[in-house]
């Protein structure tokens, strides 16, 4: 069997809501510095926190999606420790009693389905912005502090870095369908901290947990998990073990260094915030939530399954963003042919958002003109090479697939006699080739299409063309 | 008992710079506290319900109130050094 690997994430995300989680400071990213501070966040002595409803239903909403259980009655805890991003000298969090107890979400690994199961999930502050100077000083930034998170924590069921990468994904667009934050790595809004160590079953040993911070994307994360999975090994079969450390991903340095010696739970010195009085959750508001929650990423898949006939693997594909769900939908308004749909958008269109790295919103082509451009070529207006084309054209100059047919002549040359002519033209020219096919070779009719496409600038029809050239040469 | 060690890693979670003479005034209290709890410890809480509440009204949410955003001189006035309006501090290493 060898080592296994087990692998718990610990996941923040910065919830998008109006106002900050315990004042009414506005929740924005980015704005001038210092801007958006008051007394509450900035832990003045005699302010008091009041926590905010639309960051609680945001942490509600988080629980349905991900199947947790929701508690009945929220309280906080103070998590003690001192350090400049936080003047309070404790964060507002929850120890024991956490919002969402449980859950799961499911991934889809090679071998089918997997299901990784949460410990919990639950709602506290963030902290300030530290810069860290060449000249041994830091700047503080509170604009961020305050700012409502959540935490979600995975229990070690994660087996894999690639693994860990499907469960980041999953989570991320889940998170995108319910509103709740725009997990945006580089903008901090997602942050991601893995907890891994190694055992093995036979020789019975296993090495300590160390705990990984400072993952700044996916890529990142993914490659510290491998960087760990080594290194435990590693020193398990010398016989020495790691330690139970907190570790920083090191970009540069392509490893992780060691940050500190691991704080336990103890060390936090977890009380109960009595600033903040236990706030019940109505069934009413519960079920409120419930109703107005959109439809989330497998009830969707499932959807797309039965209502367009998708395979697991596409409805999966073209679901894995609402936007990109939502660009199939409308497109099929128009074409109403799923299959040959499915075929455009997750080929050519999703090979392109891979390419240049981006996502559906940032495409320059509306659902419309892509729905015009495969009817185009349904129709044999211009053939499927010529479509892939205009595509392409339409990517950069983002203008309509008519525009771009007319303009550089694209029609499809579908006209028997002129294609007839053209044909016996190209066949006198080449006698070699109609020996070679008739020799066997059957390469000899793509190098004669290929004459004619190079003669009509690719816009024959090909259909029409390959048959042409079978009847023609049999008479020869 | 409390440790010499246990107290020199409350003060290094606390921050706290204790010299070696100090730790065995720090002990002594520690364990006064310590045995204070104890105490408490005897109580027998069978079948009571913990309490998580130090008063009994239900905590409220906040929707839609006015904000108390400071201005940022108003955020700095109390500091001793600034630069390009964030606070200066000398640099914290976790
Ligand atoms: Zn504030």
């Amino acid at each position: 069997m060898g080592y296994k690997t087990l692998i718990g994430l610990e996941i923040h995300v910065e919830l998008m809501t109006k106002k900050k989680i315990f004042c009414n400071c506005k929740n924005e990213f980015g704005g001038e510095v210092n801007t958006h501070v008051c007394p509450v966040c900035l832990g003045l002595p005699g302010a008091l926190p009041v926590m905010d409803k639309e960051a609680l239903e945001f942490g509600i909403r988080a629980g349905i999606a991900f199947n947790s259980e929701i508690e009945k009655e929220v309280r906080t805890d103070r998590k003690n420790y001192f350090y400049p991003d936080l003047t309070k000298g404790y964060q507002i969090s929850q120890a024991d009693l956490p919002l969402c107890k449980g859950g799961h979400l499911d991934i889809e690994i090679e071998d089918g389905v997997k299901r990784i199961n949460l410990e919990r999930i639950h709602i506290e502050e963030d902290t300030g912005k530290q810069l860290h100077t060449e000249d041994g000083t830091s700047l503080l930034d509170f604009n961020r502090c305050g700012v409502p998170l959540i935490e979600i924590v995975t229990k070690p069921d994660i087996n894999s870095a690639e693994e860990a990468r499907l469960f980041l994904e999953k989570l991320r667009s889940t998170i995108k369908y319910i509103g709740i934050s725009d997990v945006r790595m580089e903008e901090g809004s997602l942050r991601c901290d893995v907890n891994i160590n190694v055992i093995h079953d036979e020789k019975k040993i296993k090495s300590r947990i160390t705990e990984v911070k400072n993952l700044n994307s996916f890529r990142s994360a993914v490659k510290a998990i491998e960087y760990e999975e080594k290194r435990h090994k590693e020193l398990l079969e010398k016989g020495e073990n790691t330690d139970n450390e907190t570790r920083r991903w090191d970009e540069n340095l392509n490893e992780t260094v060691i940050m500190r010696r691991k704080f336990g739970a103890s060390d936090y010195r977890f009380a109960n915030e009595g600033d903040l009085p236990a706030i019940k959750i109505e069934d009413t508001w519960l079920h409120e939530i419930k109703e107005n929650l959109p439809e989330l990423p497998h009830e969707k898949k499932v959807r797309f399954m039965v209502e367009y006939s998708l395979g697991h693997y596409e409805a999966d594909v073209l679901t894995g963003s609402r936007e990109l769900a939502a660009f199939f939908e409308e497109i099929y308004k128009h074409v109403n042919d799923s299959k040959l749909l499915s075929n455009w958008v997750m080929g050519d269109v999703l090979r392109r958002l891979k390419e240049e790295d981006m996502e559906i919103e940032a495409l320059h082509v509306s659902p419309k003109d892509l729905a015009d451009l495969i009817l185009m070529v349904k129709d044999g207006k211009i053939n499927n090479n010529t479509g892939k084309k205009v595509l392409r054209d339409m990517f950069e100059s983002g203008k309509s697939p008519e525009i771009i047919v007319k303009e550089q002549g694209l029609i499809q040359i579908s006209d028997e006699g002129a294609l007839e002519e053209m044909v016996e033209r190209i066949l006198d020219a080449n006698p070699q080739s109609i020996e070679d096919y008739k020799n066997g070779k059957d390469r000899a009719i793509g190098f004669l299409m290929g004459q004619i496409m190079k003669e009509t600038k690719g816009k024959a029809n090909p259909q029409m063309v390959n048959k042409m050239l079978l009847d023609k040469i049999s008479l020869r | 008992m409390i440790t010499k060690d246990e107290v020199n890693h409350i003060a290094s979670i606390a921050k706290l710079k204790i010299k070696d003479d100090e730790i065995s005034l720090f002990t002594e209290k520690f364990d006064q506290v310590m045995s204070f709890v104890q105490k408490i410890k005897e109580v027998d809480t069978e079948n009571v319900e913990p309490t998580y509440k130090i008063n009994d009204e239900d905590g409220f949410l906040k929707e839609n109130g006015e904000s108390q955003t400071l201005t940022r001189e108003e955020v700095l006035r109390n500091t001793v050094d600034t630069q390009y309006g964030y606070f200066k501090i000398l640099k914290v290493v976790e």
